[in-house]
């Protein structure tokens, strides 16, 4: 019993010792391409993206991360019509790709769609502490398409940060 | 004088001959990119480099279209709810390979969407058209290896 409340009394000494907050982020936009000619089917889009955290973070460190919204347009409005259905993932050396959102179907006549985000995120700081991620959207294409496809994402998070 | 620019000159065969040598670890970890299919033939799936790493995703079906509803086919196993609806068309069931060289990609995993089960995979290339595919949970001893052939054979 002893023992116990000896315990308890460390947890709550060690939880009010590192305060976490919740911050909200939001990402500046991001320019995925998906390299033409493509054709009908499943096709990629990939852009290469570094949060710039430093604002946000200070002295703090990111404890979790979680993907709250996505919402996708694209540069030409009208090649939204051409795809069907969307799944985005994050990419990056030594931690295993995460599907983070998706939308199937897509809207007829959207100017801008926005994605389910996935309820299972796990270890998505990991990717926040590398040099850049690779943002990997797959679409599937109605037909064929020539020249490349630029899609522009627009990210928000949510953090856990502890301060020091 | 002699010595430093024999030095300069040594110096610079190795970092030579070390990209060489990384270019063609490269080329030869990008025999995996291309089209393939396992040995049930239910399925194609096109393997593609992405920053580094090699990802295979699904881009042919034989069945496209779900018996139960005719619609096509949706990732309804995935132990996650909330991404059951993401199309089988474009779904990436092979993810994260580097390759080791030897003519082995490691430290990937395959994605069995008939249980929604991800295990850890090696993929060793018997020659250019042939894959000996084996995915295993914990120990690679107790997996199973499928074969599988690429669909547009080199010659």
């Amino acid at each position: 019993m002893k023992n116990t409340l000896a315990l308890l009394a460390l947890l709550l000494v060690a939880v009010a010792c590192g305060k976490t907050e919740k911050v909200d982020y939001k990402a500046d936009e991001i320019t995925l391409t998906a390299e033409g000619p493509l054709y009908d089917g499943s096709n990629t889009a990939t852009a290469s993206w570094k949060a710039n955290l430093s604002d946000i973070l200070g002295e703090g460190k990111m404890e979790g991360a979680r993907l709250t919204a996505v919402t996708i347009t694209a540069a030409e409005p009208a090649d939204l019509a051409l795809i069907s259905d969307i799944t985005l993932q994050f990419a990056g050396k030594n931690v295993a790709m995460q599907k983070v959102a998706f939308l199937n179907p897509l809207p007829d006549g959207a100017n801008s769609v926005t994605l389910q985000v996935a309820d299972d995120q796990k270890g998505l700081a990991d990717f926040f502490a590398l040099d850049e991620i690779t943002v990997v959207a797959d679409l599937n294409l109605k037909g064929e398409y020539e020249g490349n496809m630029t899609l522009k994402a627009k990210l928000e998070f949510s953090f856990d940060v502890s301060s020091k | 004088m002699k010595k430093l620019l024999a030095l300069v000159l040594v110096v610079g065969a190795m970092l030579f001959t070390g990209s060489q040598s990384f270019k063609a670890q490269d080329a030869e970890g990008d025999v995996l990119v291309g089209v393939w299919e396992p040995s049930h033939g239910k399925a194609r799936v096109k393997v593609e480099k992405i920053a580094d790493k090699y990802y295979g995703k699904i881009v042919w079906l034989r069945e496209p279209n779900d018996p139960e509803n005719g619609q096509p086919k949706v990732d309804k196993n995935n132990p996650d709810e909330s991404m059951r609806k993401v199309p089988l068309k474009g779904y990436r069931i092979l993810k994260d390979f580097t390759y080791a060289g030897k003519k082995e990609w490691v430290d990937g995993t395959i994605y069995d969407p008939e249980n929604g089960n991800t295990y850890s995979c090696v993929i060793k290339a018997k020659d250019d058209n042939t894959l000996d595919i084996r995915g295993y949970i914990g120990v690679k001893t107790f997996g199973r290896t499928d074969v599988w052939k690429r669909v547009a054979v080199k010659k």
